[in-house]
């Protein structure tokens, strides 16, 4: 068993996993959320998108560099998504989105729509209502 | 103390333009594509069609680039009307310039800028890349070129190249207040090695422009209909390249609206020539 003492922050034991208290906000990322729009032919599965978002991350920034922006895809559904990523890296964001030519061999452009600081406001700024399910 | 509650102040409202740089050849594509979905297929409606795209991405000027002496297509009707038109858009006309030898693109320049709003030269010859900004007539230099090879084995392939400056051509750019572009449309075409020496070729003129104080309009240079970009990406494009946030929004609206307003300023003839412009027409005796 783990003393208490050898832990240096507070942990709660739960069958056997260490569960760490989550971090301060203070001490969190700061967050963006950019609301995106896609212009196809036919509609782009999520995973497909997924796929495309991260190949052309490291594709243009590198492995590295896709690392330290902290991209990932938050919710994506029918031609409507959200990604999130670090404050300080919007524009790289936005960069690797531009260099999306082709998801599952067909032409596609991602548009970005806006950014906001939360993912109520990207939502309700930004994307349709009918594409509000996108993160549910 | 009496509490002013009422709000009557009135907040500026900010009008700001964005343009982008894309080819005649779009006009094409896009009504191709809204041919199946329009019941009336008029050269004005179909003029609003482009129109309404390119607003949708959020622009509010779009600069049409041709090649001196291309022919005229099937949609030059819609060209025109775009051009004339005071739609949710505003269209200018370019001439983009590629020319072999200095002699050639100032002959080239003299014949084509009394009809083009702007003029763009294209080149990654140094020399080249030089006369253009030697000219007072020039408004775009892009250094960088492109050429479609075609081989048998491995069909059509994009050959790219970047061009150099030197502190000379960018002290010359700015003295003739001529702006260099750079457009997204040969990265998209290019992968791995050649897209990572593009890149690098062109990181290493940002700041050579920048220390001479030589806008910088980073562009999407489309050509075909999924080629087109918004402001958004057009700006983070800038940024990939090493422009900062503030430089890279300014050569998307304010650099572009500040050449084209110089250039109707000339053509209506305030501007005698260069250097040499009319404030006032009153006279002082």
């Amino acid at each position: 068993m783990i003393k208490s003492s050898y832990v240096p922050f507070t942990c709660i034991l739960k069958a056997g996993c260490i569960h760490l208290e989550p971090l301060l906000p203070s001490l969190r990322k700061r967050k963006r959320y950019i609301a995106v729009e896609l212009v196809s032919a036919a509609p782009v599965q999520r995973n497909a998108f997924i796929a495309a978002v991260s190949q052309a991350g490291c594709a243009v920034l590198g492995d590295a560099g896709f690392a330290v922006c902290g991209i990932s895809v938050l919710g994506f559904e029918g031609s409507a998504g959200i990604i999130k990523c670090h404050h300080t890296s919007v524009s790289q964001t936005i960069g690797v989105l531009a260099f999306i030519t082709m998801i599952d061999g067909q032409k596609v452009i991602v548009r970005t729509a806006g950014v906001s600081g939360t993912v109520k406001g990207a939502l309700t700024k930004f994307l349709q209502k009918e594409n509000r399910a996108a993160t549910e | 103390m009496a509490a002013n509650n009422s709000v009557d102040h009135v907040r500026p409202i900010r009008t700001k333009r964005y343009f982008d740089y894309v080819s005649a050849d779009l006009i094409e594509d896009i009504c191709s594509d809204a041919a199946e979905s329009m019941d009336s297929e008029t050269d004005s409606s179909l003029a609003v069609h482009i129109g309404s795209f390119f607003k949708k991405f959020g622009f509010t000027d779009i600069i049409f680039f041709k090649k001196p002496g291309q022919r005229d297509s099937d949609f030059d009707g819609v060209y025109r009307s775009l051009m004339k038109s005071d739609g949710p858009v505003r269209c200018h006309n370019c001439v983009e310039i590629e020319a072999g030898s200095e002699n050639e693109l100032y002959s080239l320049i003299r014949k084509e800028r009394p009809n083009a709003d702007f003029i763009a030269v294209r080149s990654s010859d140094e020399k080249i890349i030089r006369a253009a900004a030697e000219s007072f007539e020039t408004d775009l230099i892009i250094p960088v070129s492109y050429a479609e090879k075609r081989s048998q084995n491995s069909g059509s392939t994009l050959h790219v190249s970047a061009g150099q400056i030197n502190h000379i051509a960018a002290k010359i750019a700015r003295d003739k207040k001529t702006a260099f572009a750079f457009d997204l449309y040969p990265f998209l075409q290019t992968k791995g090695y050649r897209r990572s020496k593009l890149f690098s070729d062109c990181m290493e003129m940002i700041p050579i422009l920048r220390k001479y104080g030589v806008p910088v309009l980073p562009v999407s240079g489309a050509v075909s209909y999924y080629e087109a970009r918004g402001p958004y990406e057009c700006e983070a494009f800038g940024t990939l390249l090493g422009l900062s946030k503030e430089e890279a929004v300014r050569g998307v609206s304010d650099v572009p609206a500040e050449i084209f307003e110089r250039r109707k300023k000339q053509k209506s003839g305030q501007i005698i020539s260069s250097g040499v412009e009319m404030i006032s027409n009153e006279r002082q005796d």
